[in-house]
């Protein structure tokens, strides 16, 4: 599967969100679902299916659906080796 | 009997990086004291505290304890339904959220040597008071400080909840009073628990104690510290997997790894894997700690100086759990030959979630209440990280428009402590019954811990 749909699939799955309900605007302090129990699933499960490692500082800046988002997207073009990304 | 703050160490704020010297936290204590009795707290008086995990709560706390009132501390996340029937069930005269102090009218609860009051969840669906006395908690500060040596506690880290017995007790008062500087830190923060080497190297850190989920969590995150000032970690409140042991003394380092067992009703920790051979087997939590432990018929029965006065305004429930100065620990187990505890399974239906206890009856109770739902069975099911999470199955009423589930579980928080909330969902026709017409949790937990978040199981 591509990885933004997984993505996505993770996080709602983690978030127990229905499927229409839009995920981009989501934030970690707004949004009372997203506790610490089910921010620490959120990182494992992506890391055992995406196969990403997360630093300890990149955990704590991750603090909306759309950083995760952006994190993951250079995380996998890295990994391509495409030209520019970190 | 008062208690002694002669010997208080320091408190670290780790969210403004503050240090209340101890002669300075005395003095405080004891204006909060004294505010305590201008507003007309008497001996025995219960105060509700609805804060945690700082030094003002400390304060607060042992403000309380001077004026010779009964602390009770409650989780701050409680919505307002959960927290007026913990108000009732609590017999409390007063609620602080730290600043002021808020007198709700005189209760006379009969249990003047009540020092202490800590919730946890009962199986009926109403939450258990435990009473301590000042006399039983000194009793197991003693045992522990018997056998854990000062120097080990000198700057001591609780994450656990305030709330919590093992986070109360065993993380931050016994470390204080025995003159500790304690670093409290908001409860299980996976922000700090993901970078947890950097806190304990910048800090020196010496001791901290938590759960099994936490530990998990740690040891996949967190580097290992690197500074070796770690002299003991504890863990406790949950059963502790063997092939995390392991992990756990690798990422301490030098640091002596104890896992320890104890229930809220003897005031925490009674036994210990300290000095015990075999203390990775499963299910084994050791010897005894300056207790005594029996098994009849197959379950763990317990006698400590610690021992609670009772369960507030329950005595038939205090009668069928405490005989004889002996305590129903509500778990399976046996003894072997060399006086090794090893404990097999639960007696009854509560739900171990990290560490805290959680009454499937008590979030069913809350859940009949939505117009939508019709039948309604909370279970725990196996989860990777928590040990178990609370699944319901839930059965709509036709009458009105089912609800997401996400909508659901926002309905829960508003209702109860968000940790109860449901994290697995599952939408059935009918719920599994039992011979006797009650609905099977047994047969959800094995049709469903396979599954996936929710499902229809249709």
């Amino acid at each position: 599967m591509v990885p933004e749909l997984e993505l996505e699939r993770i996080f709602r799955a983690v978030m127990n969100l229905d499927a229409d309900r839009p995920v981009e605007g989501i934030v970690r302090g707004e949004f009372p679902a997203w506790d610490s129990l089910r921010h620490a699933e959120l990182i494992l499960r992506i890391q055992d299916r995406l196969g990403i490692a997360f630093r300890g500082a990149e955990i704590i800046r991750i603090d909306s659906y759309a950083k995760l988002r952006s994190l993951i997207e250079a995380r996998m073009s890295a990994r391509r080796g495409d030209p520019g990304d970190p | 009997m008062r208690i002694g703050l002669e010997s208080l160490g320091d408190v670290v704020d780790p969210s403004t990086g503050r240090t209340t010297p101890a002669g300075e936290l005395r003095s405080r204590i004891l204006r909060r004291r004294d505010e305590y009795l201008a507003a007309g707290l008497r001996p025995g008086d219960r105060v509700l505290l609805r804060h945690g995990n700082s030094p003002r709560f400390l304060i607060d706390l042992l403000a309380v304890w001077s004026a010779e009132g009964c602390a009770a501390p409650a989780d701050p996340a409680l919505p307002a339904p959960e927290f007026e029937a913990v108000l009732k069930e609590t017999g409390c005269s007063f609620v602080s959220s730290g600043d002021a102090i808020r007198f709700i009218g005189r209760v006379d609860c009969g249990s003047a040597d009540a020092r202490l009051l800590l919730l946890t969840s009962g199986t009926s669906g109403r939450p258990k008071a435990i009473l301590h006395s000042f006399q039983g908690l000194q009793s197991r500060f003693r045992a522990w400080g018997s056998r854990i040596k000062a120097g080990d506690l000198s700057e001591t880290l609780c994450f656990l909840p305030t709330h919590f017995g093992h986070g109360l007790l065993a993380n931050c008062l016994f470390p204080l009073l025995q003159g500790a500087r304690l670093h409290v830190v908001p409860p299980f923060d996976f922000n700090l628990l993901a970078t947890l080497d950097q806190y304990v190297d910048r800090h020196s850190i010496t001791f901290m104690s938590s759960v099994p989920s936490a530990w998990n969590l740690i040891t996949r995150f967190a580097e290992s510290p690197r500074q070796g000032s770690l002299k003991r970690i504890h863990c406790a409140s949950a059963p502790f997997p063997a092939d995390l042991w392991k992990v756990v003394e690798r990422w301490g380092g030098d640091a002596a790894f104890v896992n320890c067992y104890g229930l809220t009703e003897v005031a925490s920790w009674v036994a210990s894997t300290e000095g015990c051979p075999g203390a990775r087997d499963t299910g084994c939590v050791g010897r005894a700690w300056d207790a005594q432990f029996e098994i009849r018929e197959g379950e763990v029965w317990v006698r400590a100086d610690s021992l609670m006065l009772g369960y507030h305004g329950r005595p038939e429930l205090t009668a069928r759990v405490v005989r004889d100065g002996w305590l129903n620990t509500g778990d399976l187990g046996r003894i072997d030959a060399e006086g090794r505890i090893f404990l097999t399974g639960r007696t009854g239906t509560l739900i171990n979630k990290a560490g805290m206890k959680i009454s499937p009856e008590e979030v069913e109770a809350v859940m009949k209440g939505h117009p939508a739902v019709s039948e309604v069975c909370v279970f725990g099911l196996p989860d990777p990280l928590s040990g178990e999470t609370v699944a319901a199955a839930v059965v709509f009423a036709g009458s009105v428009p089912a609800p997401h589930f996400e909508d659901l579980e926002a309905w829960c928080r508003e209702r109860i402590s968000p940790f109860k909330v449901p994290t697995r969902w599952f939408g059935l026709d009918a719920l599994p019954k039992t011979s006797n017409g009650k609905p099977d949790r047994r047969s959800l937990v094995n049709r469903f811990k396979e599954e996936g978040r929710h499902g229809s199981g249709t």
